[in-house]
Parts: C-alpha cells; sequence; structure tokens
C-alpha cells in the first residue's frame, strides 16, 4: 500500500521533471526565435527564466552571452561567455565569442608569462571541463578493469600480454584524467573569478570610500576575487595588481 | 740701420699714445647735505665697453647711469670721450668712499680712481659765489617741492597687501616733470593702481605752510619674502621756475619781480621720495595646510559644473571662483585629481580683479575643460584650497562640493580611441560574434555535478573493488583446487589401508569374495586417488601407462598388474586355500608402500 503510493509519487515528479524540460526546450528555442528576429530583450528574459528555474547548459550560457553582446551590453555577455566556457572550455564558438568580446574590453590586461611546461599542463588541463574530465577517467577506468579480467582469466599468453599494458596504460591516464578533474574542479569552485560590470570603477587601495585611487577598470574585465570584508572585495588582476572594490560593482562568474 | 731705429721710435710713440687711456671718476661737489643731491660721472677719453658700476650702497641711486659720449676733430686728431654719470642722494651722514667703476677698452681692463664724500647735516659752505647761489636755489627748491612716500602699513604678513602712495608738495612752480626712476621693490610683487591720467592738485597745509599736492603714483606691494623690506625712494626730474635775485634793489624790483617779465629761470631739479621700511613677519608656521601656497586675504572659492550629466566625448566646463580681497593676481589654479578617462586641458584664467586705494579685490575665474572618453560616472572630486586669514590670524581651508558627472554612451563607438591594438587583436577588427546554438539540449540543475556525486564515486570505486575481488577469489580458488589435490594424494594411503583392513577381517572370516574385492577397490583406489584420475576412467592399462610415466620401475609395475589380475581371476575361481589370500594381502602391502616410496 505505502509503496505504490510512493511509486505514484515517484511517477508523478519524474513527470513534471520530464514536462519542465521539454518546457525549457520549447522556451530554449523559442529564445532562439527572437534572437533571430532581433528581438534582443526577449531573448534574453526567457535565456534568463530558464536560469532562475534553475537549470544551465554550456549552449544556454552561450546563446545568452550572445544575446546581451547584440544588445551592447558586454559585462553580460562576457560574464555568461565565461559560464558557458566553465561548462564547456573546449568549444570553439564559445572562445572565438568570448575573445571577440574581450577585444572591446577597454582594459588590456597583459597576463604574467608562464614556464612553457607549466602552461601547457595548465592548458591540458584547462582543455576540458572538470565534469570531461571526470567522465573520461573513469571510461579509462572501466576499460582497464576489462584489461584487468582478460589478464586474470585468459590462459593465452598473448591476450594476457595485450591485456596487461593497455590495462595498465587506460589505468594510468584515468588517474591524471582524475587528477585533471580535481585540479580544474577546485580552480572553478574554490576560485572565485568576477566580471566588472560599471562603465569603469575606481580600485582602492584600502576597502575604504575615502582611501587612494590605484587605478581605474572598465566594464567587463575579468578579475580574480581573493578576499571580502564588508561590501568591499579584494581583487588581483592577472598581471598581479591588486586592490579593493565595491562588491556591487562586480559579478562572480 | 737708423732707419730701423726710427721704426722702432715710432712703434713706441704710438704705444705711448696707446696707454694714454685715462678712466677716471669725478663728482660735482664732495661735500653735500643728508638732503642734497649730487652727480658722479664716470669718464674715459677713448671709446670703451663692458662699463662696471661700483657700489652705492651709502647712497641712494635717483637717475643713472646715463650714457654720453662725443668725439671731436681738432687740428686732425681724433678725440672721444665716453662717459656714465648718476645722481646721488647719501643715505645719512658721514665719510664715504664711492669705489672704483671698471671699464674695458682695447681689450684691456681699467679702473677709475676712488671718490672719497662727505655727507653733512647742514648744507655745505660755499665754495664759490655761484655755487653759493646755486646752493641757495635748492635749497629753496627743496625746501618748497619734495615727495613724500606713504604706506598704510609697516608690519604686514608676508603675502599681506601693502599700498603705498607717492605724494609730491611743491610750493614752487613746476615747469615740468617726469618721474626718472620707478622704484625697484626687490622683494615684493607689485600692482600699480590706475590713476586717472592728469595728477590733480589739492592744497594740504603742513605745519602752517599751504603745499599744493597731488598723488604721483599708488602701488600695491605684496611682499614676498620676510624680514625687514626696503621701499627704496622715487626720484623725480622736475624743472622749476625759480626767480633771478637781482643785485640791486630798486624800485622796479617788485614790479618786474615776475615771470612773465623774464627775471626768472628753469633750474632742473631732482626730487627724491624717502625710503620706507617695511617690516614682514612670515606666516606661522603652526597649522600650515600642506596645501597652503602663499595666498594671504579674505577669500571664499566656488565650484560649478556646467552640466552633470554628457555624452562620452562631449566636453563639460568645470569653474572654479576665487573671489575676495587678497593677492588674487598670484593664486594658482589647483590640480585637478580625476580619472585617467577624463581628459583635463589646461585651464582658462579670466581675472575680474580692481586694484584700487583699498587693495586688491575681485575675482579669479579658472575654467576646466573636460571631456570625458568613455561612458560612465566619474567622480569630480572636491578642491580645497588654503589661505592666511589676516582677520583670524590663522589659515582657513576652503573646500567646494564633489560632483558626479554621469557621461551616457557618446555618438562615436566606445573603444575609438584606443590605441596598441596587438597583432592578435587585428584578426577581430570587423568581425561579429558566432551564431547562437540551437538544437535539442541536455539542461542540468545549477550546481549538479556529475563529478563528485554519488554515482561518480560509484563507478569510480566499482572497478576497484571489482579488481581487489578478483585477485582475492583467483587466489583463493587457486589454493582451493591446490589444496583438494593434496588432501586426495594424502589420503590415497590412508584409504588404501583402510580398504586393507577389511579386507584382512575379511580374510580371518574366510570371505573370499569379499577379500578379493576389497583387496583391488585399495589397489584401484589408490592409484584414482594418487593421480587425481576418475576411477571409472581407469584400466589396467592406463594404470601402466602412469606409472610408466612416474618412472616406476618395471618389476614394481608387473607385480601391480599381476595383483590386480590375481583378484580379478580368484573372485570368480573357485576354492581357494587362506595361504593363498594371506600371500596377496601382505603382497598387496608391500606394493603400496614401495608405491608410496616411488612416487
Amino acid at each position: 500500500m505505502i509503496s505504490k503510493a510512493i511509486k505514484t509519487v515517484l511517477f508523478f515528479l519524474s513527470l513534471s521533471i520530464t514536462l519542465s524540460a521539454e518546457n525549457m526546450q520549447q522556451q530554449f528555442e523559442q529564445a532562439g526565435q527572437y534572437y533571430k528576429n532581433k528581438k534582443l530583450d526577449e531573448s534574453i528574459k526567457k535565456y534568463e527564466d530558464i536560469l532562475s528555474a534553475g537549470y544551465e547548459s554550456a549552449e544556454l550560457y552561450y546563446n545568452l552571452g550572445n544575446a546581451y553582446f547584440k544588445a551592447n551590453n558586454l559585462a553580460a555577455a562576457i560574464l555568461n561567455y565565461e559560464r558557458a566556457k566553465k561548462l564547456f572550455p573546449a568549444d570553439e564558438d564559445i572562445l572565438f565569442n568570448l575573445t571577440l568580446s574581450n577585444f572591446k574590453v577597454v582594459d588590456k590586461i597583459e597576463p604574467i608569462p608562464q614556464l612553457f611546461y607549466k602552461r601547457w599542463w595548465n592548458n591540458m588541463q584547462t582543455s576540458n571541463s572538470f565534469e570531461g574530465w571526470a567522465r573520461s577517467s573513469l571510461i579509462l577506468l572501466w576499460l582497464a578493469l576489462i584489461g584487468a579480467i582478460i589478464f586474470l582469466f585468459s590462459i593465452t599468453i598473448n591476450s594476457r600480454k595485450i591485456a596487461f599494458f593497455t590495462g595498465s596504460a587506460a589505468f594510468i591516464l584515468a588517474l591524471l584524467f582524475l587528477n585533471f578533474a580535481y585540479q580544474q574542479y577546485r580552480l572553478d569552485t574554490d576560485k572565485d573569478y568576477a566580471i566588472v560590470f560599471e562603465q569603469s570603477t575606481y580600485i582602492k587601495s584600502a576597502p575604504d570610500e575615502s582611501s587612494v585611487d590605484i587605478f581605474v577598470l572598465h566594464e567587463g574585465v575579468k578579475l580574480e576575487v581573493i578576499d571580502k570584508l564588508g561590501e568591499w572585495q579584494k581583487i588581483r588582476l592577472a598581471d598581479g595588481k591588486t586592490g579593493w572594490v565595491p562588491q556591487e560593482h562586480i559579478i562572480l562568474i | 740701420m737708423k732707419y730701423l731705429l726710427n721704426i722702432l721710435f715710432l712703434l713706441f710713440a704710438i704705444s705711448l699714445f696707446a696707454q694714454d687711456a685715462k678712466f677716471t671718476a669725478s663728482v660735482n661737489k664732495n661735500k653735500v647735505g643728508l638732503n642734497e643731491t649730487f652727480k658722479i660721472t664716470f669718464s674715459l677719453n677713448k671709446n670703451g665697453n663692458k662699463f662696471n658700476a661700483p657700489s652705492f650702497k651709502d647712497f641712494f641711486v635717483l637717475s643713472g647711469p646715463n650714457q654720453s659720449s662725443n668725439m671731436q676733430f681738432i687740428n686732425g686728431n681724433v678725440s672721444q670721450t665716453i662717459s656714465f654719470s648718476y645722481m646721488l642722494k647719501p643715505r645719512a651722514v658721514g665719510k664715504y668712499t664711492i669705489g672704483s667703476a671698471s671699464i674695458e677698452t682695447d681689450g684691456n681692463k681699467i679702473l677709475s680712481n676712488k671718490v672719497s664724500i662727505e655727507v653733512t647735516k647742514s648744507k655745505t659752505t660755499p665754495q664759490a659765489n655761484q655755487q653759493q647761489q646755486n646752493k641757495d636755489i635748492y635749497k629753496q627748491i627743496g625746501e618748497n617741492l619734495f615727495i613724500k612716500a606713504k604706506v598704510d602699513k609697516t608690519n604686514v604678513y608676508q603675502g599681506e597687501q601693502i599700498v603705498v602712495t607717492y605724494k609730491v608738495y611743491t610750493r614752487v612752480s613746476v615747469v615740468n616733470y617726469a618721474i626718472n626712476k620707478i622704484p625697484k621693490l626687490s622683494g615684493f610683487w607689485a600692482q600699480d593702481i590706475n590713476l586717472s591720467g592728469q595728477i590733480s592738485l589739492h592744497t594740504e597745509n603742513i605745519d602752517g605752510v599751504n603745499y599744493n599736492t597731488g598723488v604721483l603714483k599708488k602701488t600695491i606691494l605684496f611682499p614676498q619674502k620676510s624680514g625687514k623690506l626696503e621701499i627704496d625712494p622715487l626720484a623725480m626730474e622736475c624743472l622749476v621756475r625759480v626767480k633771478t635775485q637781482s643785485r640791486r634793489k630798486s624800485i622796479w624790483d617788485d614790479f618786474f619781480d615776475d615771470p612773465f617779465f623774464g627775471r626768472s629761470k628753469d633750474v632742473k631739479y631732482v626730487a627724491a621720495s624717502n625710503p620706507i621700511r617695511i617690516n614682514v613677519r612670515s606666516l606661522p608656521e603652526a597649522n600650515k595646510p600642506s596645501n597652503f601656497k602663499g595666498a594671504v586675504g579674505k577669500l571664499s572659492m566656488k565650484a560649478s559644473l556646467n552640466n552633470t550629466e554628457t555624452k562620452a566625448n562631449e566636453a563639460v566646463t568645470y569653474k572654479i571662483i576665487i573671489s575676495g580681497k587678497g593677492n588674487l593676481k598670484l593664486i594658482e589654479p589647483p590640480e585637478l585629481n580625476l580619472s585617467k578617462d577624463v581628459e583635463i586641458y589646461d585651464p582658462e584664467i579670466v581675472d575680474n580683479i580692481s586694484a584700487t586705494s583699498a587693495g586688491m579685490s575681485g575675482k579669479r575665474t579658472i575654467e576646466y575643460l573636460l571631456i570625458p572618453r568613455y561612458k560612465g560616472e566619474y567622480k569630480i572630486p572636491g578642491i580645497s584650497f588654503s589661505y592666511f586669514d589676516l582677520t583670524k590670524k590663522d589659515y582657513v581651508t576652503l573646500s567646494t562640493p564633489e560632483y558626479i558627472l554621469k557621461v551616457t554612451e557618446g555618438d562615436e563607438a566606445p573603444g575609438t580611441g584606443i590605441t596598441g591594438v596587438g597583432k592578435e587583436d587585428v584578426q577581430f577588427i570587423g568581425k561579429d560574434i558566432r551564431f547562437i546554438k540551437t538544437g535539442k539540449q541536455e539542461f542540468k540543475k545549477k550546481g549538479e555535478y556529475f563529478f563528485g556525486s554519488l554515482t561518480f564515486f560509484i563507478l569510480l570505486s566499482f572497478p576497484f573493488l571489482a579488481f581487489a575481488g578478483m585477485i582475492f577469489y583467483k587466489k583463493r580458488y587457486d589454493k582451493l583446487s591446490a589444496d583438494t589435490l593434496l588432501l586426495k594424494r594424502r589420503k590415497a594411503n590412508k584409504i588404501a589401508r583402510k580398504r586393507l583392513l577389511i579386507a584382512k577381517k575379511y580374510l580371518k572370516e574366510s570371505k573370499k569374495e569379499a577379500f578379493y574385492e576389497e583387496i583391488s577397490r585399495a589397489l584401484w583406489g589408490y592409484v584414482s586417488d594418487k593421480f587425481n584420475i576418475q576411477l571409472a576412467d581407469l584400466s589396467k592399462d592406463k594404470v601402466k601407462d602412469i606409472l610408466v610415466n612416474k618412472k616406476v620401475k618395471e618389476p614394481l609395475i608387473d607385480a601391480v598388474i599381476n595383483t590386480l589380475d590375481k583378484c580379478e581371476f580368484a573372485r570368480f575361481a573357485p576354492g581357494s586355500d587362506s595361504m593363498e589370500m594371506e600371500n596377496v594381502y601382505t603382497s598387496t602391502i608391500k606394493l603400496i608402500s614401495e608405491l608410496e616410496e616411488t612416487i
């Protein structure tokens, strides 16, 4: 009797989820139509509705970024491209539009150069999202398992040899990818990045309105948030400069 | 030879002549009264340059250097004179020496003689009649024509304004006048007050004597350094008409004693004002604001922005007005501390300042042209400006409010005016973003990740667990299979012995059939267990093969086969004796123990 009740509840729950998923797909397509017809405000609203329902996808962020870009809201465009990139770092369209938008940012910030092997390593790590790394790592791990089974229970020497080498290679790669996934996950979740949303904002030397202005940033600049004090955020730029900014001037990615 | 000597002599004469340059200093009198003026002349009988006057520190220089030169041809000889003259007036009673002046002629530097001057309090003793007469005239004029300098205060702060008034007092008729020495006023910043053209004369009574007075000049002075400063005198050269004194008194004198009748002459007279000492106090160091730049007086400041909202790249004007009384003209435009995105042009300064007897007052307007380059909100911070308030005798800091300039998007696209486009940026110029993505979407809950989820951990740990399980299983299986074999082998002997025991029982009971069956079972069973071969698969040939394989000796194998044959045969053969059974029993025991030893 009770189990039956639970079953029906579960059924309706799953029904409602699938319904809203269909609904979202519909909204997503509608927003795309608005975008095509240059009705940017409606398009943005539709996309934002899906987001506010608590769902996301790289394509959704990408499209929203495009709509903002067309509506001349550079900061919001960059914010959404960055969010899309976080979910799907290897997507060429996302990277292209993000680079193009960054070109329109007034401040040109030169990142501190890194040693070449560190750069390669970072490039490799950031070429996939942590979700992607996690998935590939699992696939390789299961491959290694199959190799192990063959190795243990095969009778012929040759098949055991092949299974041993492919299995251990898959296992090592799996561990590497798992490490990437973890690093990338930490990078994405522990480190907070933000985008400047004010047309121009003064970066102060201290979390205080009356302190000295160190430099000025313009909308769309990406920065790292390293500390917080009251209404003030301590930020660091890619070139290593730090300062304090009122938190309402930036939005976290 | 004689000719040569002549030439030498001539050359000597010329050189003598060349050395004949004389540079002399002379005064028109060397005994002067305190109020008198005298003239010093330095003259050179050649052409010279780089004249360098001695110091006249004990005298006021009323005029000079006045340079004159003349050239004369007398009997074919050219004589040239160059002279420099000064009009001097003593500062105090005493004996003074005027040092040498120097001049360069023909590349040589020559010094003049020194001149000593005696300054007396009273008038000098007449030396000659004519001179006496002139003295009298000068004295007379001096009593009736003088210039007085007056200041409104003598004890001031540095930067505080002083109004100095030069007034002429006269009881003689002045035909013509010219101010020929304007005070140098070192240590002051001066601003002349504009007086309306002609000097208007008034009558003023000094000690019962009426004088015609007129203001010659009014200047506002701002002391630029502290200490005792001196306003040096102003000198005026006047042409004074004086009556000539006749020797004889006649009845006509009175009648003709009139300028109209020419019984008068014009005398040049230099009138000089009195020097004034001003005590300038430096401004107090206590409470001196860091932004104090020397403004003194009573001032106020206003700032205004003509527009608080504008478009990018469109100018706004930011105006600062400083008004009041004080050294307004010395106020420098304050520095604006604005965002780098706002271009600031050099300020335009418009003065509306009047210099009157009351001092300098008015306003100075400083206008900045600001051009914001990007859209946004810009802060125009308030300006603070400090001055020394003379009434409060303290510093006052004025400040203006902060302005917020709202800049909306300009007509030009933002980003114009960016310089330094990198090589890699060029490829993006004129390009548009890529089109949106369409198609079936897989939305996932925000913040829900596969990585770190339960499914992930299960999928991650399963292969490890499975691997560990497999290893464990294989190990156990291997061990187990190894164990049963060992057990069987170890048990083979035991079982055989058990069967033999049973056989012995049958032997005692003389159950022939059962006895032989047990014996053959013991043998067959032993081989089966020992070599892990099913009983059903066994045959005598197979046993023989296995034993050969195990390298059992030929007679032993034959014995085993023989015993098995015997058992088979005896089971079905009728009538046998116990002796035979006894033999088979002992030989079987012997066989099994022998097999046990060899295998």
